[in-house]
């Protein structure tokens, strides 16, 4: 390899001499046609957006890296411009940029221009140093001649100041941005990257005069801090296929800690890896604690609203120790008083933070840290009663309910927010039981009769407010946001209630249909504002619609399988609000996994809402639930339904494969529940047989 | 100091540490550089220098209050010229550490504070910097409690007026 030090190039230089000297110099490796490993296609991946993007991320790192839509990168202190060129025309921008597998962050975009097809590949690494909060990058590009005459190709890679319509910017971003960024090379201490071309200042260039069929390529690495020369200059001893199948590696065992899903459905599969992906590297550091973030761009911030689902997510998957050790970062949200509070004004991050405490500990069994998760737990309850209280004395109309929010989010209005006393009323659930698991039942029976206290008077303000399904707020004012989660997760109604349904009517007719819903205007569609409406509808038997839900939140996956918050349903645009979002991958992950087993209640509830495919033979492995790790197998084989799992201590429910009824009652011990698509176990058993007629009720979900 | 401690010590470590000129500063110094950046609206950039007087008096309730006081403005001050809206903290796990030391800073303040109107000062920055936070009811109570330490203090009870107006109608004065 011969490196090219060129001094630094214009922007969109002409082919002039700079470009003749470096067609002299050679400079980066030839390879022979064909020599490539087999791997995908980048554009054969599906992305339903206008603007094709991927994250390069890492768990821990305070930085990441965007492959924009131009095909180049940014930090967003600074960007990485990459001009491929063929002749005197820069190649085509990339129509897809997508992970391998639509999972696995080994990211892969394509550009074509005049004979010359550029095909880049780039895996993101942590930083050198241990525990170290940098990242790199490392990056091939190839450039193929595809014409039957040879071509010259050029190689242009460049330092720049991010775009000033760019969305994000990193906090500890120097401002206006770094005064010098360079290659690391001759004389440079210090470097933002390193290439097999060299460089000189802020740009790197290659260029060859390449034969038909003919391959070359240029390996950068690109570092999301500063580092040091040498430092970037070691690590570029090896090589580039060595670090993708480093990260292949790391990501792999990273998902075999967890539940194994095999569905014998290869699209939901790859969703849940990266989810799962998303939500391990949506964390940062704060000393000996982790935080979970919001995204790894223009929401790297800590809102205990997405951590909550977050942490639940990852608790589901088996994730264990990482949802543990999210759950222990939040603790440092409590304020003296009790309250857990993570932005201003956003009142339900004190239920969130008691949800997640409990979703974290009690799966698949507690640990020692449940006592001190209880004590915290019973603080945030007392203060939300001691407020109630004070509330009940006034004789305002809605007193007794928790007092206003003005969360400048969300809900959107200064109100007393349904979202937030159904949060807390989720946190008082989580509470006694985080309470009887720390062996503490008389504070538990406390807890237990203050929700009772508190849920009679959550259903006298609905009658109260007069609205006919269940308002953002009390006052009726706001967006519907937290009261989209009343039924599920927060328990504050059972599903089937009717304003339940009537809310779930209200907004799946305003979106036409079940599926994703609109926030703030019609044409901003939400990736997951209503996905918690999918569990209610599965828990309220209107599986249809949860399927419905389910398969926007498969359709609307970028090509890495991750998505974003809000994009306009005309253009599907999502603008400066980049994808993935953290919360966009825990509710797939939570509506997934309640379809196929739900603890939440007091029974385990299988099969919810399995799929008809996933009736041709699935097994959880591993699974965590409220009565220990849980395998389960089921499968459908013509008129017979069949399920094997490890036994549980409760009562377990199967639901039917979908479209099918029971036969005739089941052999006892099994029982048959009203409705006919739902068997009941008795605690202790762990195999079922059922006979299946069809139903030919079909789907009854006006 | 644990807050200040907890967000420095949080910070990559690729983020440049400023030198650190503060041993120098004798308590009036300090003080008068910290209230000069807090009169810029640069409270984060002030809270070493309160920090440093607090250390050389820690006796001085009215130094406790200000230090409070800075620490409640920098949870909420946004960096000035970058292109993207962002606040001087980093996030909101260091803007919660902050306005826990600043409480902490406040129940000391008000164990030193030598005379009833001292007190109630302190009491009410208390109540307003947790009503901020969305802690109302624990906003109200505060600003009752300066209430009948300073009976006459005619501003404080208007406060107090304003918030219970909203927590009974919030969407009365709504923006």
């Amino acid at each position: 390899m011969t490196g090219s030090v060129l001094p630094r190039v214009p922007a969109h230089p002409s082919l002039a001499l700079a470009f003749a000297a470096v067609l002299a110099l050679g400079g980066c490796s030839r390879t022979l046609p064909g020599d490539r490993a087999a791997g995908f296609d980048p554009d054969t991946i599906p992305d339903p957006y206008r603007s094709p993007s991927a994250a390069l991320m890492w768990p821990g790192a305070t930085r990441a890296f965007q492959v924009t839509p131009r095909g180049d990168l940014t930090n967003g202190a600074w960007t990485v411009r990459i001009h491929p060129r063929a002749g005197v025309r820069e190649a085509d921008l990339p129509s897809v940029i997508a992970c391998e597998d639509r999972w696995l962050p080994v990211v892969r975009w394509r550009r074509r221009g005049e004979g010359i097809t550029w095909e880049f590949e780039a895996v993101s690494c942590p930083g050198p140093a241990p525990r170290d909060s940098g990242l790199l990058v490392s990056l091939e590009a190839r450039a193929r001649n595809t014409a039957a005459v040879p071509r010259d190709a050029r190689l242009l890679v460049r330092f720049e100041a991010p775009d000033p319509a760019l969305s994000f910017a990193p906090f500890d971003a120097a401002d206006p941005g770094p005064a010098t960024l360079r290659w690391a090379g001759a004389g440079a201490d210090t470097a933002e990257g390193w290439s097999t071309a060299g460089g000189s200042g802020d740009s790197s260039l290659a260029g060859w005069r390449m034969a038909p069929g003919e391959t070359r390529t240029v390996r950068l690495l690109l570092s999301a801090y500063p580092e040091a020369a040498a430092s970037l200059r070691s690590w570029a001893r090896a090589p580039h296929v060595q670090r993708v199948g480093e990260a292949r590696r790391y990501w792999t065992e990273e998902l075999a800690r967890g539940t194994r899903f095999d569905l014998g459905d290869p699209e939901v599969e790859r969703a849940l890896r990266a989810a799962t992906v998303v939500l391990l590297s949506c964390r940062e550091r704060r000393g000996p604690r982790w935080v979970p973030i919001g995204g790894p761009f223009q929401y790297r911030d800590v809102w205990l609203r997405d951590g909550a689902r977050a942490i639940r997510a990852l608790a589901v998957c088996g994730q264990t120790r990482v949802a543990r050790d999210l759950a222990d970062g939040f603790l440092e949200f409590q304020l003296p008083q009790g309250a857990f509070v993570s932005q201003r004004g956003q009142l339900d991050g004190t239920g969130q933070a008691l949800w997640a405490f409990e979703q974290a500990s009690l799966r698949p069994a507690p640990d020692d840290s449940v006592a001190r998760y209880a004590d915290a737990a019973l603080r945030a309850v007392r203060w939300c009663e001691w407020q109630r209280d004070l509330g009940s004395r006034t004789g305002w109309p809605f007193g007794v309910m928790l007092p206003f929010g003005d969360p400048r989010d969300a809900e959107l209005t200064r109100a007393q927010l349904t979202g937030n006393d159904a949060w807390a009323l989720a946190g008082y659930r989580a509470t006694e039981r985080l309470l009887r698991a720390a062996g503490r039942d008389t504070e538990a029976a406390e807890v237990s009769a203050a929700t009772g206290r508190y849920r009679a008077d959550f259903a006298r303000a609905l009658e109260r407010c007069g609205h006919p399904d269940l308002p953002p707020s009390w006052q009726l004012a706001g967006r519907d946001w937290g009261n989209l989660s009343v039924a599920y997760p927060c328990g504050a109604l059972p599903p089937r209630h009717p304003r339940c349904v009537g809310l779930a009517r209200r907004v799946w007719a305003a979106s036409g249909g079940a599926g994703l819903t609109w926030y703030g205007d019609r044409d901003s569609l939400h990736y997951y504002l209503g996905a918690d409406l999918g569990t209610w509808a599965l828990l309220a038997g209107r599986r249809a619609q949860a399927d419905s839900v389910l398969d926007a939140l498969l359709l609307w996956r970028d090509a890495c399988g991750g998505a974003g918050e809000i994009f306009t349903r005309g253009t599907h645009d999502f603008g400066g609000n980049l994808p993935p979002h953290a919360t966009a991958a825990a509710v797939l992950i939570d509506l997934v996994r309640n379809a196929l087993l739900f603890d939440d209640g007091d029974t385990l509830q299988l099969t919810l809402g399995a799929r008809a495919r996933w009736w041709s033979g699935s097994r959880l492995s591993r699974a965590p639930t409220r009565w220990g790790l849980v395998d389960l197998e089921f499968a459908r084989n013509r008129d017979e339904a069949t399920w094997s799992w490890t036994p549980v201590p409760v009562w377990t429910a199967l639901t039917l494969p979908p479209g099918s009824r029971l036969a005739r009652d089941p052999a006892p011990p099994l029982a048959a529940a009203p409705g006919g698509v739902t068997v009941l176990a008795p605690p202790g058993t762990s195999s079922a047989r059922v006979g299946l007629a069809s139903d030919s009720r079909g789907a009854s979900e006006p | 100091m644990a807050a200040t401690a907890a967000f420095l010590a949080s910070r990559p470590r690729h983020a440049v540490e400023p030198t650190d000129p503060l041993l120098s500063l004798d308590v009036e110094q300090a003080l008068s550089t910290a209230k000069v950046l807090g009169g810029q609206g640069r409270a984060c950039a002030s809270l070493p220098y309160f920090r440093r007087a607090v250390e050389l008096v820690p006796g001085r309730w009215e130094l406790r209050r200000d230090y409070a006081a800075a620490l409640l403005d920098a949870v909420s001050e946004a960096r000035p010229s970058l292109r993207v809206a962002q606040s001087v903290t980093r996030s909101s796990w260091e803007r919660g550490a902050m306005t826990r030391e600043a409480l902490a800073q406040l129940d000391l303040a008000e164990r030193l504070a030598p005379t009833p109107t001292a007190g109630a000062q302190v009491i009410a920055l208390r109540g307003m910097g947790i009503a901020n936070w969305g802690l109302s009811w624990n906003g109200l109570v505060e600003y009752g409690r300066a209430g009948e330490l300073a009976p006459g203090w005619t501003e404080l009870h208007g406060h107090g007026a304003d918030l219970a107006r909203i927590m009974r109608e919030p969407q009365s004065a709504a923006r």
